[in-house]
């Protein structure tokens, strides 16, 4: 379990988060939302223990540092692989650092997405680089799964697959976290749903609270978010 | 006009940060090296402003390259410019000119208050203000003199081929920079031989020697831009697939071009037939069975390298780095044939003068390891600094190397392929040091060495 207590990141002048607090236990499917700067990129990076921050993060009630880190993986839009080698020598690579990494799942993946075991991953076109950051991530043997912004560039029914084959490999003990603006999309296979506004975590639902509610997730982050639809309207007629 | 300013513009984003930068580098290795020699004597010196000058040098070519490393950054640039209907080799010319000025602005501004600084107080008997004897110290260094080319036509030569490589080599690095996202080390290749010289050019006669090189590689760095534009296919852009730019003529790649990166098989040996360090399961046993088999420093150099780096450009830095320091060991040589022809123009029959004795084979090495001190720090730094911008900004390896088992991993993956570069530097110097010995001993007259040759072989 992964406990986020009192964390506040700073950068320069600007509150990149505030007094965060959650709890992310294992076996879970949580979407992190929130608006563009909202925070949810510096929250998987404080956790990571790539960025300093104020507060405490443990997991499993010890501090994440250089003898646990190897437990948490993370995708990101960014690319955390190195693009002039193939997904091959990327292979033997995790197989020699990290003991659990599940061949087996990652062979499967790759079949599954059809990419190229031979070819250097900056011959891959954007689609197929996102899918193997993510392949990478969900093979590498973690107990947590951070994502961040996953897909940009894939199309819808790539996306579908995804999710598809997402819940079908990740085990009860494995916990992923998406941070994602495509709620839509992922409403349907998440536990959990933690909503960043601002800098602040503002609401964290589970899908049995959600359904309580009677409303869609979608409806209620545009409530969270002050979402004002006649905005586009009044922009539109200032700009005729 | 505006298209040529919107082509500085994107290639340099010149900021008043960079500009401060610049003139704070050069300003510090200046004054090191300055107050070093005053208060400090024999190799320590030399090692604390190379080092100085080293640091200042990495920091300009850091602020001339900006953040165009970044591939995302490259890749924009390089289709902008193609909307400004610039052609690749008209953008390197308009960085040239654009460099030009600068460095001609920021010269001639220094050399104007030095000497003007110094111009008026060098008669005066005053000079007691900090900022005057700063000048006239500035001036009684041989930087001071080269800097100010009034002294002789060579030196004026010099300072207008190093001004001209220099800016060409900027530009270049810009052009690289938007077509492979590697920008050049040539900007501290220009740099090295032009402090060296200017440092020492009252005392060498090896100017010559240094202008022709820079001439040569500024050449060389020039034709390798033309080059680039006449690769078949229409195809300056080729490299870029094999170094991780999506790149607008994709069509037009040549399959045929193969970048050398360091891959997982050449890091890990999968044969397990040369494992060196114990550090995996399977090789682990085998070598608590044996000891270590062999030790090969290549193959270790190229495992602690990072994953998919470009081993060309590695490669190609390690040799400038053994050139400049065997080119700088040069001086030795020097040393021994002038004197060699003196004492033979001195010897008739068996006698000899006694004052054109050979020197001790120490005091001939004097002055002849700074090139490889400058290689050795070279190697070492610049290599480990490169290694590190290649994990956090040409890719985003970082995210997994600081998320390894094996935590030391990413550090050493920084620092131990540079460090046993530099090592291996130290061996060439050592090996080019016997050499000398043995040229000193067997190729000297017998009747010009002295006496006690033997026990000054080494300086204690």
């Amino acid at each position: 379990m992964i406990e986020i207590k009192n964390v506040s990141k700073r950068y320069k002048d600007k509150i990149a988060l505030s007094d965060c607090n959650i709890t992310i236990p294992k076996g879970q499917i949580i979407g992190l939302f929130g608006a563009n700067g909202a925070g949810k990129t510096t929250l998987m990076k404080c956790i990571m223990g790539f960025l300093t921050f104020e507060g405490e993060i443990t997991l499993d009630g010890e501090k994440i540092d250089s003898s646990n880190i190897y437990r948490l993986s993370y995708a990101t839009g960014d690319h955390s692989f190195f693009p002039s080698i193939t997904a091959d020598d990327h292979k033997l690579f995790y197989k020699m650092q990290f003991p659990k990494f599940n061949e087996k799942r990652y062979e499967a993946l790759m079949e599954f997405f059809e990419l190229p075991t031979k070819k250097r991953l900056s011959d891959f076109s954007l689609g197929q680089q996102n899918q193997f950051e993510v392949v990478l991530a969900i093979s590498q043997g973690a107990d947590f799964v951070f994502m961040d912004e996953p897909f940009a560039g894939n199309d819808v029914f790539n996306r579908e697959d995804f999710y598809e084959v997402l819940m079908s490999v990740v085990d009860e003990n494995e916990t992923v976290i998406i941070s994602t603006h495509l709620i839509e999309e992922i409403a349907d296979y998440i536990d959990r749903a933690i909503l960043i506004r601002k800098s602040e975590i503002i609401d964290d639902l589970s899908v049995a609270e959600i359904e309580e509610s009677g409303r869609t997730l979608i409806d209620i982050v545009k409530e969270k978010y002050d979402y004002r639809a006649d905005r586009i309207r009044k922009a539109i007629g200032q700009m005729k | 006009m505006n298209k040529y300013l919107s082509l500085v513009y994107l290639y340099n984003r010149a900021s008043c940060k960079k500009l401060i930068l610049i003139a704070a580098a050069l300003a510090v290795s200046l004054l090191a090296y300055m107050f070093i020699l005053r208060s400090l004597d024999g190799i320590v010196p030399v090692v604390v402003f190379i080092s100085a000058l080293v640091l200042g040098m990495m920091a300009v070519v850091t602020s001339f390259n900006g953040k165009k490393a970044v591939k995302g950054d490259c890749s924009t640039t390089g289709y902008t410019i193609r909307r400004l209907c610039h052609s690749p080799l008209r953008s390197y010319l308009t960085m040239f000119v654009y460099y030009l000025m600068v460095i001609a602005i920021f010269w001639f501004a220094a050399i104007a208050s030095i000497y003007i600084i110094g111009r008026l107080d060098v008669t005066g008997t005053g000079a007691t203000d900090p900022d005057t004897r700063l000048a006239l110290e500035f001036l009684q260094t041989g930087i001071g003199h080269a800097l100010i080319p009034t002294s002789h036509p060579l030196v004026i030569t010099f300072d207008v081929v190093v001004v001209l490589a220099f800016a060409g080599e900027c530009a270049r690095d810009c052009y690289l920079s938007w077509h492979n996202g590697t920008p050049s080390a040539g900007v501290a290749l220009i740099i090295v031989p032009a402090i060296i010289v200017w440092s020492f050019y009252p005392k060498n006669s090896y100017m010559i020697f240094a202008l022709l090189v820079v001439f040569l590689y500024a050449a060389l760095s020039f034709a390798d831009v033309v080059f680039r534009e006449k690769r078949p296919k229409g195809d300056p852009f080729k490299v870029n697939k094999h170094d991780g730019i999506v790149d607008m003529d994709s069509t037009e790649y040549d399959d045929d071009v193969f970048l050398q990166v360091n891959t997982s098989e050449d890091i890990y040996d999968t044969s397990g037939q040369d494992l060196i360090i114990e550090r995996y399961e399977k090789g682990a046993e085998r070598i608590k069975k044996k000891g270590i088999r062999r030790f090969d420093p290549f193959r270790l150099r190229r495992r602690y390298m990072p994953l998919g780096i470009n081993m060309e450009k590695v490669n190609a830095f390690f040799g400038a780095c053994l050139f400049i320091g065997a080119a700088g060991h040069f001086v030795f040589y020097g040393k021994y044939m002038l004197q060699i022809k003196e004492i033979e123009a001195a010897t008739k029959g068996m006698t000899i003068d006694p004052s054109l004795v050979m020197p001790y084979f120490w005091e001939l090495q004097e002055h002849s390891f700074y090139g490889y001190i400058l290689a050795v720090l070279l190697a070492l730094f610049l290599q480990a600094y490169w290694n590190h911008l290649y994990y956090n900004k040409t890719t985003k390896s970082v995210y997994v190397m600081k998320r390894l088992p094996d935590t030391r991993e990413y550090g050493r993956t920084i620092w131990i392929g540079p460090a046993v570069q530099a090592m291996m530097i130290v061996v060439v110097m050592i090996v080019q040091v016997l050499v000398d010995l043995c040229l000193y001993i067997f190729m000297t007259p017998d009747i010009a060495l002295p006496v006690d040759y033997l026990s000054h072989i080494i300086p204690f």
